[in-house]
């Protein structure tokens, strides 16, 4: 293949990025973009900031990666079956597969340290992330930051996620007597 | 007080986070808490899909057989999760009703001799006029609960002076497998009745062993129920409705349909004039009550 091409964005800001199109194709909206035919010129990003958007992409370097070996897995599953044919897998995959085991799970706990030290970051930058993963379509970053904020509810009372996140209770008195009173069962 | 970020959330990343936290069905009932927001996306969205995905086939029926083709079942999303996954409570499947005069209170009248001789306890109620559920809301604690003092047709009686914890009196997550059925339903009805479609949670529901016996509840609820023959037999009846809530909806009175004789007969009453079993539905059908186990000569 020819040397890696490189894309144009620009943030809903005015400011512009070049980076590689492996990286953006993690993006299923860029991704469905380029394939369309967009690539050539500046791809604009409106719901994207370019304040978040660094961060979004560190995110797709980290798992460019994982595109790759994906696509070397389907590659080798086609080899596999002519193996198939002739003769038995066993012998032939026992020592690889320890190996690969041993390297999967050091993957598996780096990638897991890297995602705390990337979450590791204040509410607005989590909004903004959630947003910028919904609108690009990250499926994995989406999901990643969305068990984050889910963390941050799970098991507190009404009163204490109001107070985590700042929400203002908006019900009528009347309002919230009801719905505490429908909903007493889980405050158990 | 800056605007917070997460009211600037879109509803499908909001309702993304809310799919996190499906696992415990509490986190969604406390997220509804929160603010007018997140309680329609728990209702309409949330609550919605976890029927869908558990009881598809009583939401299928509940929607067709629903009048003027409407999209919610009779009650709303909130009402059939909650019953897909909360046991009555004591108090909603009558238990602590007294039982003395069961099923001919309405006919014999109130009795002024008992109005004097009300407990202290604040949880007194009025005549049927203030719905008996005022007085257990969340905020009561087990010490107030000493006594609940029902009225029930003949006059003011003390159900039970034991303090009771407060989770069983009002509704809390069932225990035992949260399903319901037809055939269980079936089973409860008279012979007559089995025309009309009821779903009711799986034997034995939530099993509550009390001082004098053990009840175990259950819940459920017709899918047409307006257009059943429980429902005409009430209504034709003229039935009146005792100021008993729904567990499940805004109902404020049910009917007591074993006293509307819609529960099969053979089921009879223990020495003490308790029922073996006893049921209440109301108008958007949902039903909760009681079974106990059939005294041994009958």
């Amino acid at each position: 293949m020819a040397s890696p091409k490189v894309i144009v964005l620009r943030t809903c800001d005015g400011e512009t990025f070049e980076v590689d199109e492996s990286v953006v194709y993690v993006s299923e909206t860029i991704k469905n973009m380029i394939e369309d035919g967009c690539g050539d010129g500046v791809i604009p990003l409106p719901n994207v900031s370019s304040k978040i958007f660094p961060k979004v992409i560190e995110y797709c370097k980290k798992h460019v990666s994982d595109f790759e070996s994906l696509k070397k897995t389907s590659n080798g599953d086609e080899k596999e079956k002519d193996k198939d044919d002739d003769s038995s897998k066993k012998g032939k995959e026992a020592v690889p597969d320890v190996e690969e085991d041993a390297e999967e799970k050091a993957r598996v706990e780096e990638l897991k340290e890297w995602e705390t030290t990337y979450m590791d970051i204040d509410q607005q930058v989590l909004f903004d992330l959630l947003q910028a993963a919904n609108y690009l379509n990250i499926k994995g970053l989406l999901l990643m930051a969305a068990e984050k904020a889910a963390s941050m509810i799970r098991g507190k009372t009404p009163e204490q996620i109001r107070e985590t996140f700042n929400i203002k209770n908006d019900f009528t008195p009347e309002e919230y007597e009801e719905v505490r009173r429908e909903n007493a069962w889980a405050f158990e | 007080m800056a605007e917070t970020a997460f009211s600037n959330l879109s509803n499908d990343v909001v309702l993304n986070i809310f799919l996190k936290l499906e696992d415990d069905p509490r986190n969604w009932a406390r997220l509804a808490c929160v603010c007018t927001k997140f309680c329609g996306l728990v209702r309409d969205v949330c609550w919605k899909n976890k029927c869908l995905q558990t009881i598809p086939s009583i939401v299928s029926d509940l929607l067709s057989s629903s009048a003027g083709s409407s999209s919610d079942p009779p009650g709303g999303w909130a009402a059939l999760h909650k019953l897909s996954i909360c046991c009555p409570g004591l108090f909603r499947a009558g238990v602590l009703l007294e039982n003395s005069d069961f099923g001919l209170e309405r006919e014999l009248g109130p009795d002024e001799n008992y109005l004097s001789t009300a407990l202290g306890s604040s949880r007194v109620t009025e005549p049927s006029s203030t719905p008996p559920s005022s007085s257990l809301d969340s905020s009561t604690s087990a010490a107030q609960l000493d006594g609940v003092v029902v009225k029930k047709g003949r006059g003011y009686s003390i159900a039970k002076r034991r303090r009771k914890s407060c989770r069983s009196v009002k509704s809390h997550l069932a225990s035992g497998v949260w399903n319901l059925s037809r055939e269980q339903g079936n089973k409860l009805l008279a012979s007559r009745f089995r025309g009309d479609c009821l779903y009711i949670c799986d034997w034995p529901g939530c099993v509550h062993i009390e001082e004098k016996r053990k009840y175990m509840l259950f819940r459920g609820i017709f899918t047409d129920f307006k257009g059943s023959r429980v429902w005409r037999t009430i209504n034709d009846g003229n039935r009146s409705k005792i100021a008993l809530d729904c567990a499940f909806c805004s109902c404020k009175e049910t009917w007591d349909l074993h006293s509307a004789f819609c529960l099969r007969r053979v089921f009879g009453y223990h020495d003490d004039g308790e029922p073996v079993v006893r049921a209440y539905v109301c108008e958007n059908g949902h039903v909760s009550g009681a079974w106990t186990d059939r005294p041994m000569f009958t």
